[in-house]
């Protein structure tokens, strides 16, 4: 559905995109990882025909980019980053002009809009001025304006920038929603757990470089890191258990790090029922239990050095 | 799509109680404002009550005539003539606005090389009335002068010696009676004779001269033209109505403001995000600024009607013999203005800017277009140089129309300039736009 290949974009000297290739298949939702300034709104932007690149190719939908702008238009969705609504207008009108932009009409533009409407849980406030909205109810509208014409393929840009836990929940709920039926999404965020929830296969971005690219299961093998069983003991066996666990399947390595007892293994779940198991033997008792698995932050960490936040 | 575009603008328009102020009330409250002060809620609407002055002086029963004649005919005027005296107290008293004295017109004057000065008194307190009989007066006087370069090109040894010379002609004016040179030029004395040879030439210049200004080169003559007939018509009386004299101009000037401000339209969608949002919609550029035109245009055009709607109903305003005629100079005049500003939206970095170079712009071309002033009541030199701002033809189109109750066939011009100009600044718009990287330089 999306092909990037080598793209390249420069702003006097700030490389903003350098040499980014990855494919979106369709049906798919591929996330675009990256800290604030790493590309991540050019590239959407040279996707979207807003932008020529400097260098490389890219097509959505089969179509190129520098030279189909017209014909990719009509078949993408694009979510900015920034809000981008008309204020003085209603959450209806909104949707309405641009249903009309696209060529929708009459009773087809009316039913959309009011699908819309309730999709984005915004119907009973339908015929409000943008203007008195919270951030949340802008961001859902935000997001339903890129959708009037059923694109085949949506960009969504940061969508779910400051708002609460609860309108992310929603708002990732209607993108894995509107996914199902079809829609082929490339999303970027810098919120980790946001592409670990929604996304099938992520790119992770920094300075205009794409510095990983996968699965997310992959990407997170990569990394190399093994899983941690941490606990303490409510008496101090530990000598005892490290001499036993060493011995365990799976496990390469059991000792106290970082002030805790840890047991390093590649499967976390197996290793924790045998624990039980030798606790129940001795009549021992736990004071504190956790696993630890590799996550993206991790790959986050070690790709860009710094941690990903707001 | 271009009616998505510009019903979309309508409406935030409409919606922004802010814009719709500027647009309609504050050109209404304008025009109530100039109706109270100048007491017009009458049958007629507002007269311009003749201008009060006085004239002094004995000047030659022709010139007498001729100017009692023109200062009736104009309307604009009540001449007055008096003794010196009286005209003074007059002026001090306000009873006129101006005195106009004339110089000494005996042969012995005009032929002595003096300087002929025809004096005005103002009022300082109604200067503006005074101004205007001024501005007259300075115009008619240049006539005069240049009546003279003409002479001086032509017959340069007629003219007066410099100053301390001797002049055969002292012997005629200085000291003597028309009847001893009489007696001297028959008694054949050489220095008179020398005298009348050059007297008698400079007349027969001056007879020739005379007879050439007698059948005057330039004249003004109104005709009436409608539907392809052409013919001499009486001339139609221009109107007294104040407010067909300076609703129009005040009306392109809030217009001129009002394009200003929806050319900056395309910075607020920008700022808004908005603007991406129609850059990623399959649209032309040509649309995204075609839109806007016709947004500015209608918005100005509904401005007007509001305008001479109030006008009309309340002050009794003219709107010409022909509402075909009205309608086309609106239109004309909406389109122009819409377009006139978009160059300068596309090149200045955001509203603000807009903002203050569009204020700058717009007072300037006023001021010098007639916006205020009624071109012909303007100096010469800047109704030549008001010629060429946009609004000029805007407000003579309008004052053709609305103050001389002319058709539509004295306006043929001004429509055409009016309409060159809104093909060139909207070609020039389209060219910035894709010369400033069209998309890029917008986002
Ligand atoms: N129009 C522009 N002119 C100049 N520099 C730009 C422009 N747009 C982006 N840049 C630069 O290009 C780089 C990438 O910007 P971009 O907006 O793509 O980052 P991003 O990943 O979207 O960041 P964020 O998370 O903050 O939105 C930045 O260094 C930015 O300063
Ligand atoms: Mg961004």
């Amino acid at each position: 559905m999306i092909q990037v290949h080598e793209l390249g974009k420069r702003f006097g000297d700030v490389k903003a995109v350098d040499g980014v290739s990855f494919t979106v298949a369709a049906g798919e939702i591929f996330g675009l990882l990256g800290p604030n300034g790493a590309g991540k709104t050019t590239t959407i932007s040279i996707l979207a025909t807003l932008l020529p690149p400097d260098s490389g190719r890219a097509s959505v939908c089969g179509l190129d980019v520098t030279t189909d702008g017209e014909a990719i238009r009509r078949r993408i969705g694009v979510v900015p980053q920034e809000m981008a609504l008309y204020e003085e207008l209603t959450a209806e009108q909104n949707l309405d002009v641009f249903g009309r932009l696209y060529g929708l009409k009459g009773d087809q533009l009316k039913r959309r809009v009011a699908e819309l409407l309730e999709l984005s849980e915004l119907t009973e406030h339908a015929r409000r001025p943008v203007k008195g909205f919270s951030g949340g109810m802008k961001r859902r509208l935000n997001i339903m304006m890129g959708l009037v014409h059923a694109p085949d393929v949506l960009f969504l840009d940061e969508p779910t920038v400051g708002i609460d836990a609860q309108a992310r929940t929603r708002i990732l709920d209607l993108i894995r929603g509107m996914n199902e039926q079809g829609l082929t999404v490339l999303y970027t965020t810098h919120y980790l757990e946001e592409a670990e929830q929604l996304c099938d296969r992520i790119g992770v971005i920094d300075h205009g470089r794409l510095a990983a690219l996968g699965d997310k299961e992959q990407l997170i093998h990569e990394i190399g890191e093994s899983d941690a069983v941490r606990l303490l003991l409510a008496t101090d066996r530990h000598a005892d258990l490290a001499a036993d666990a060493a011995r365990w399947p799976g496990v390469s390595w059991a000792g106290f790090r970082r002030g805790k007892f840890e047991i390093q293994c590649d499967d976390g779940a197996p290793v924790v029922a045998r624990l039980q198991t030798w606790l129940t033997e001795d009549g021992l008792e736990l004071d504190q239990l956790e696993v630890i698995r590799p996550n993206l932050e991790s790959l986050y960490l070690k790709i860009t050095g710094r941690a990903l936040r707001e | 799509m271009l009616g998505v575009l510009v019903r979309k603008d309508i409406r935030r328009w409409w919606a922004d109680r802010q814009s719709v102020i500027v647009t309609l009330a504050l050109p209404l409250l304008l025009t109530a404002v100039l109706g109270v002060s100048f007491g017009g809620f009458g049958d007629d609407g507002p007269q311009m009550e003749a201008i009060p002055l006085a004239l002094v002086g004995d000047p030659p029963q022709l010139i007498r005539d001729s100017l009692d004649n023109a200062l009736d005919q104009s309307g604009f005027f009540r001449p007055v003539w008096c003794d010196s005296l009286t005209a003074d107290s007059l002026v001090r008293k306000g009873e006129v606005r101006a005195a106009l004295v004339f110089p000494d017109m005996s042969p012995a004057i005009l032929f002595s090389g003096e300087k002929v000065v025809f004096e005005l008194w103002k009022d300082p307190v109604s200067a503006f009335q005074a101004d205007i009989v001024q501005q007259i007066l300075e115009r008619m006087l240049l006539e005069v002068r240049a009546g003279e370069a003409v002479y001086v090109a032509v017959w340069p040894e007629d003219w007066y010696p410099a100053q301390g010379e001797h002049h055969p002609f002292d012997m005629f004016f200085k000291d003597t009676s028309l009847l001893e040179v009489w007696r001297q030029v028959r008694d054949g004395t050489s220095e008179a004779e020398a005298a009348w040879k050059q007297m008698s030439t400079i007349f027969d210049h001056q007879v020739v001269l005379s007879d050439a200004f007698a059948t005057p080169a330039v004249d003004l003559v109104t005709y009436e033209r409608s539907a392809g007939e052409v013919g001499e018509m009486e001339s139609p009386q221009s109107s007294r109505n104040m407010f067909d004299w300076i609703l129009p101009g005040m009306g392109i000037f809030f217009m001129m403001f009002a394009a200003a401000n929806a050319g900056g339209d395309l910075h607020r969608e920008r700022a808004s995000g908005t603007l991406r949002r129609l850059l990623v919609a399959p649209l032309r550029d040509s649309d995204l600024l075609l839109g806007k035109w016709s947004f500015a245009a209608a918005n100005g055009l509904l401005q007007m009607m509001v305008l001479f709607g109030a006008g009309k109903l309340l002050f009794k305003m003219n709107l010409g013999p022909d509402p075909f005629a009205l309608a086309l100079v609106a239109l004309a005049t909406a389109g122009m203005l819409a377009s006139f500003y978009l160059p300068l939206a596309l090149l200045t970095r955001d509203e603000k800017q807009l903002g203050q170079v569009s204020t700058g712009v717009t007072l300037f071309l006023a001021l010098i277009g007639g916006n205020f002033i009624q071109p012909e009541a303007m100096p010469a030199v800047l109704q030549t140089i008001g010629r060429f701002t946009p609004n000029y033809w805007a407000n003579t189109a309008f004052t053709s129309v609305i103050a001389y109750n002319r058709g539509v066939g004295s306006v043929g011009m001004h429509l055409l300039i009016l309409m060159s100009i809104t093909v060139v600044f909207l070609g020039l718009s389209v060219l910035i736009y894709k010369r400033r990287g069209g998309k890029v330089g917008l986002l």
